[in-house]
């Protein structure tokens, strides 16, 4: 299977402070990657220095053989909910969609209704984004992050804030994107989401990461 | 086109953003309440006297001894959310770039610096209904104001300069103060927009807050020190239109704000490219 990401000898310092030490790991096409580690192990950092929006210091990441801040400044063909997802809040889900399908050039209102059905929301309620719960909130998180059909999806805990029936939902809708030859890594506290989704799980501590499975 | 499109989307995603944003609905507010205390005696003098006027008082309300700093400090407020990096930004860079958005960053700079100043002269102007009367020419009150000493006597503190009036149609003093404050107040918002990038929201907000302030300081000790003060330009007043006078001229002021304005584009930019930008809270 080939290797749509390739992370070699990567490392980022934030005053002294080692956030990541040494990382290298390839991620193969069409796996479910599982990110594990306690909060402030370097998760969300790694996923940063992926997608291209945070600098390393060394090391290099290749997404399709492409050197992140050497060939491009920013990962291409990636989707990904980092951090809250931040939205309009006087503007619908749908609209919020719209805006950022625009931002690519794109425009494909059917695409924006059928991934917002897909994470389980109404693409036809006019409610604002101010007036959605937590785990609306995140469920137009994902919807934003597969709506431009990326091959790599990086969610870092999309569970957040959704009930049994999401979960429930989303892993069903990851295990479908899986099949369809996408690349997800998600980093997740909830063992039981590790272990039905993911196909290859790694482990971060103190900066390093190292392959539990 | 396409491109330009996608850029000018990103720019109009932060003014999209000023609805559910208090700090704008109190810039407004602010700026009302403070014209209307301005010009309430103007007001006052045009219904004693039966003549109405003209919608051109801008120039003149910013010459006043307050007026300049308090619109760069409301101005300070504005864009004190720069180098605006809200939760929505990773999904808005991700789609874009790094350079379309910083280039959607500038656009929006130049866009709210366009609708701050439009809003002074729309205030201005509106807070004179039902005395505000469409004219081509000066009005007889401005002349009037303008030529002798009878606006102190009334109570009126903005200073109405000949010099403007000699020099210039209401049309051009307005089309000149309109370019002086989208120079002056692009140039803050890309000041504090460099400087929140490389340290923190605060600092920008200080910083600035010392350029308007640094404009009493000149201004008190030494015409020369004017020239390094490009608080003191907003005042088309204060400038010295045929270049012969002790302060900087207006041709000047346009050239020294152009040039500040690209050296701090360029600055910011590359800041954005080699920097680490992170995900601030809303403002």
């Amino acid at each position: 299977m080939e290797n749509i990401i390739e992370i070699r000898s990567l490392k980022k310092c934030f005053e002294k402070h080692k956030i990541l030490d040494d990382i290298s790991a390839d991620f193969e096409k069409g796996k479910i990657y599982g990110i594990i580690g306690r909060n402030g192990s370097g998760k969300t950092v790694l996923f940063k220095c992926i997608c291209g929006l945070m600098h390393y210091d060394a090391g290099e990441i290749l997404i399709n053989g492409k050197k992140i801040g050497v060939d491009i400044d920013i990962a291409e063909n990636v989707g990904a909910i980092i951090e809250n997802p931040g939205f309009l809040p006087y503007y619908s889900g749908a609209a919020n969609l719209k805006m950022l399908m625009g931002i690519c050039g794109k425009k494909d209102k059917d695409r924006i209704y059928k991934c917002m059905k897909m994470t389980g929301l109404d693409p036809d309620d006019k409610k604002h984004v101010c007036k959605y719960s937590l785990g609306m909130r995140q469920r137009l998180g994902i919807s934003q992050a597969i709506m431009d059909d990326p091959d790599i999806l990086l969610l870092d805990e999309p569970m957040n804030g959704l009930d049994n029936k999401g979960v429930d939902e989303m892993r069903a809708l990851f295990l479908q994107l899986k099949q369809q030859s996408k690349t997800i890594l998600l980093s997740s506290h909830n063992r039981e989401d590790i272990d039905l989704l993911c196909d290859v799980v790694y482990e971060m501590e103190n900066g390093k990461m190292k392959r539990n499975r | 086109m396409a491109n330009l499109n996608r850029t000018l989307l990103i720019a109009t995603y932060n003014i999209k953003k000023w609805f559910a944003n208090p700090r704008i609905y109190v810039i407004v507010i602010l700026l009302f309440f403070y014209v209307h205390f301005m010009e309430s005696p103007i007001k006052i003098f045009s219904q004693n006297v039966h003549i109405n006027l003209p919608p051109f008082l801008m120039p003149f309300l910013i010459s006043s001894v307050y007026s300049g700093k308090i619109l760069l400090l409301l101005l300070i407020l504005l864009f004190c959310d720069a180098p605006f990096t809200e939760e929505e930004y990773p999904y808005i860079i991700m789609r874009s770039g790094r350079k379309r958005w910083y280039l959607g960053q500038i656009f929006y700079i130049y866009i709210a610096a366009a609708f701050y100043t439009l809003l002074i002269g729309i205030i201005t102007a509106l807070v004179l209904i039902p005395n505000l009367e469409l004219m081509s020419d000066w009005g007889k009150v401005i002349n009037t104001f303008a030529q002798t000493g009878i606006a102190s006597q009334h109570g009126i503190v903005i200073p109405f300069d000949y010099a403007i009036i000699q020099s210039f149609s209401p049309i051009e003093a307005m089309g000149l103060q309109f370019i002086l404050c989208e120079l002056i107040f692009a140039m803050f918002g890309k000041l504090m927009f460099l400087l929140n990038t490389l340290t923190s929201r605060a600092v920008g907000a200080v910083v600035a807050t010392g350029v308007v302030f640094f404009q009493i300081f000149a201004e008190n000790i030494s015409p020369k020190l004017t020239y390094f003060s490009p608080a003191s330009w907003i005042s088309l007043s204060f400038l010295s239109i045929d270049g012969t006078g002790r302060y900087p001229s207006l041709r000047y002021a346009l050239i020294v704000l152009i040039i500040l304005n690209i050296v701090l584009a360029i600055a910011s930019l590359r800041v954005v490219l080699k920097s680490d930008i992170k995900v601030l809270k809303n403002i």
